[in-house]
């Protein structure tokens, strides 16, 4: 059996202020192939978004490890093994900055890993954008002067830039308004069947999970309590507190 | 900018039940420049009734709610239009009539209730004091009120909780806290504005269970706003859709979700993801809202429609009756659709 792209082994994350500490993400095991959707849930504080952070190198863990098609990354992570996993947050308005033209966002990912840089870089702007949805009108506006929809457009495109392998979402639609959320998980679904893009995908939204993940893990706590094919999570949940959070969820009366 | 039609108010009070509470007319809000943002948006809450306002970001639905408080922020004015509380219109009265109508009647709950909050005052104090300025209560018998209203809105040990600032509490706890602060002043209108959605999923369900049961027991009207259709199908019998700044459909939410007769309406449906059975993804719309400065000259949807025609770039589709009129009491509000093709809209 070969390796998974992305294994997350007993991954560990404590967070120290003065003499208090408190751990966020305890003995964390993940695995994510080629061309799948791992969909990590739970509520805010069950330590989703610290992993995802650990999982981009954001964040080192205290213990346990990330591994790259069964290379384990080491702390200080080199430049492609930086640029093999990329992340897509929340909220474009606050990651993307407001003043900077796409072109200058997008040409900074190159700048940024200069092996992914296309020999005719304005060639490549073209694609990218094509790929992503947006027109070439927009390599010229900023990103303050767009929509949340257009902006993350544009966070996403950042991301896949630089050819990555693995592409962490935390939260990437949860900002948006339904009619705008259908457009970037339709573009995200693209994406991964196009480049065979291994997503995490984190979100509080379970009905998004069931419209698009393949896998998912559901997190309490800090830890994993449930993971499995997205289906029998949702159709045989075996962990309690899986239950407790699909009784939960709303649904259209 | 006339609109012949907007005289039928969005969930009108040709029920059966109950008189009107809030009554808004024709209400325009522009801005300093004279751009409309809300467009002759007009809609009716009956006393003691739940109305749902859902809308996008931009769609003029908080902005709706402020002009009902007169809150509106620096550089947006009501220019035209009747917000009618209780028979006073509260746009033509004088400013202290209009103060102390609201003051005594409408209270509102805000998304963020960390915002809302004194930080620096404990969270009994916060409520007794509206007791004892509303009310002239004596300090311990507003102390004593205040525990009171805890209980009734399920604070889990409210003598501690009363004694905690707000940065102690959970979010829920918090949005509890709030929602006693409101009901302090025996509000017979209360303004929810995405009451759930900084809250966990876990939590959002109970404070929805919460405002439905007290709107019942206090019989207060409830004027709930959100983006999210799941949050207002789980509490309010009646739905005001808006788009772009106007109402574009409204009736009974039962019937807007099985037989939306607006395109928007049926593509919101349709985008929300369901967790209780796989489904594929929707085809999506294209685009987003239109930029209320640079409104298209019809249907300010159009752009965005899979049913559009020529003439929806033309003109503007007045909210108009659709589908066949209530029967004789106990009626549902009577539904209305502001498209020219309300009759042939499917929701798939």
């Amino acid at each position: 059996m070969t390796e998974p792209l992305l294994t997350v082994a007993g991954l560990t994350v404590t967070y120290r202020t003065g003499r208090t500490s408190r751990t966020a993400v305890r003995d964390v095991d993940l695995r994510a192939d080629p061309g799948e959707i791992l969909a990590v849930v739970g509520e805010s504080g069950s330590g989703k978004s610290t992993l995802a952070r650990a999982i981009v190198g954001l964040l080192r863990p205290d213990r346990g490890s990330v591994a790259l098609a069964g290379t384990a990354l080491p702390l200080r992570r080199g430049s492609a093994q930086r640029r093999a996993i990329q992340m897509v947050f929340q909220d474009p308005r606050s990651s993307l900055n407001p003043r900077m033209t796409v072109r200058k966002i997008l040409g900074e990912a190159w700048q940024t890993h200069p092996s992914t840089r296309p020999a005719n870089v304005e060639t490549g702007l073209r694609d990218l954008l094509e790929l992503v949805g947006l027109p070439v009108g927009v390599l010229d506006r900023t990103a303050g002067e767009m929509s949340g929809g257009q902006a993350q457009r544009v966070s996403i495109a950042r991301a896949i830039a630089v050819r990555p392998q693995v592409l962490v979402c935390d939260e990437a639609v949860s900002a948006l308004d339904v009619s705008v959320q259908t457009q970037i998980l339709t573009l995200l679904l693209h994406l991964r069947d196009e480049l065979e893009l291994a997503i995490v995908f984190i979100t509080h939204d379970l009905g998004v999970v069931r419209q698009i993940a393949d896998r998912v893990a559901v997190m309490h706590d800090g830890r994993v309590v449930e993971q499995g094919e997205s289906e029998e999570v949702f159709e045989h949940p075996q962990d309690p507190y899986t239950q407790t959070l699909l009784d939960a969820v709303l649904d259209l009366a | 900018m006339s609109n012949p039609a907007a005289v039928h108010d969005a969930t009108t009070d040709q029920r059966g039940r109950g008189e009107t509470l809030l009554k808004v007319r024709n209400l325009v809000v522009e801005t300093d420049q004279g751009v409309p943002v809300i467009d002759h948006v007009s809609l009716t809450v009956p006393r003691g009734g739940t109305v749902g306002l859902v809308g996008e970001s931009g769609s003029g639905k908080s902005l709706t709610s402020l002009a009902v408080l007169g809150l509106l922020p620096p550089g947006l004015r009501a220019t035209t239009g009747q917000v009618e509380l209780a028979g006073v219109d509260l746009l033509a009265a004088r400013t202290s009539v209009q103060r102390a109508a609201r003051g005594k009647q409408v209270a509102m709950i805000f998304q963020d209730p960390l915002s809302a909050l004194n930080p620096r005052v404990r969270i009994g104090r916060q409520i007794d004091e509206i007791l004892r300025v509303r009310d002239g209560l004596s300090r311990a018998d507003a102390a004593r009120a205040a525990l009171e209203l805890l209980r009734r809105v399920n604070m889990p040990e409210p003598e501690q909780r009363a004694q905690a600032y707000p940065h102690q509490l959970s979010g829920g706890q918090r949005q509890r806290a709030m929602i006693g602060l409101a009901l302090a002043g025996k509000p017979t209108l209360l303004l929810c504005d995405e009451p759930t959605t900084a809250l966990d999923v876990t939590v959002q369900k109970r404070i929805l269970d919460l405002l439905a049961r007290l709107q019942q027991e206090e019989h207060v009207a409830l004027l709930l706003i959100s983006h999210d259709l799941r949050v207002i199908s789980h509490v309010a019998p009646d739905l005001v859709v808006m788009y772009a700044g106007r109402v574009v459909e409204s009736g009974p939410t039962a019937q807007l979700l099985a037989a939306p007769k607006h395109p928007y309406t049926a593509a919101l449906v349709r985008n929300i993801p369901s967790p209780r059975a796989r489904t594929a993804l929707p085809q999506p719309l294209i685009g987003v809202p239109p930029d209320p400065a640079h409104r298209p000259p019809g249907c300010a949807f159009a752009p965005r429609c899979p049913m559009a025609q020529p003439v929806c770039g033309n003109e503007s589709p007045p909210l108009r009756p659709v589908g066949p009129a209530p029967t004789v009491p106990p009626a549902g509000a009577r539904r209305l659709s502001a498209c020219h093709f309300a009759e042939e809209v499917t929701r798939d």
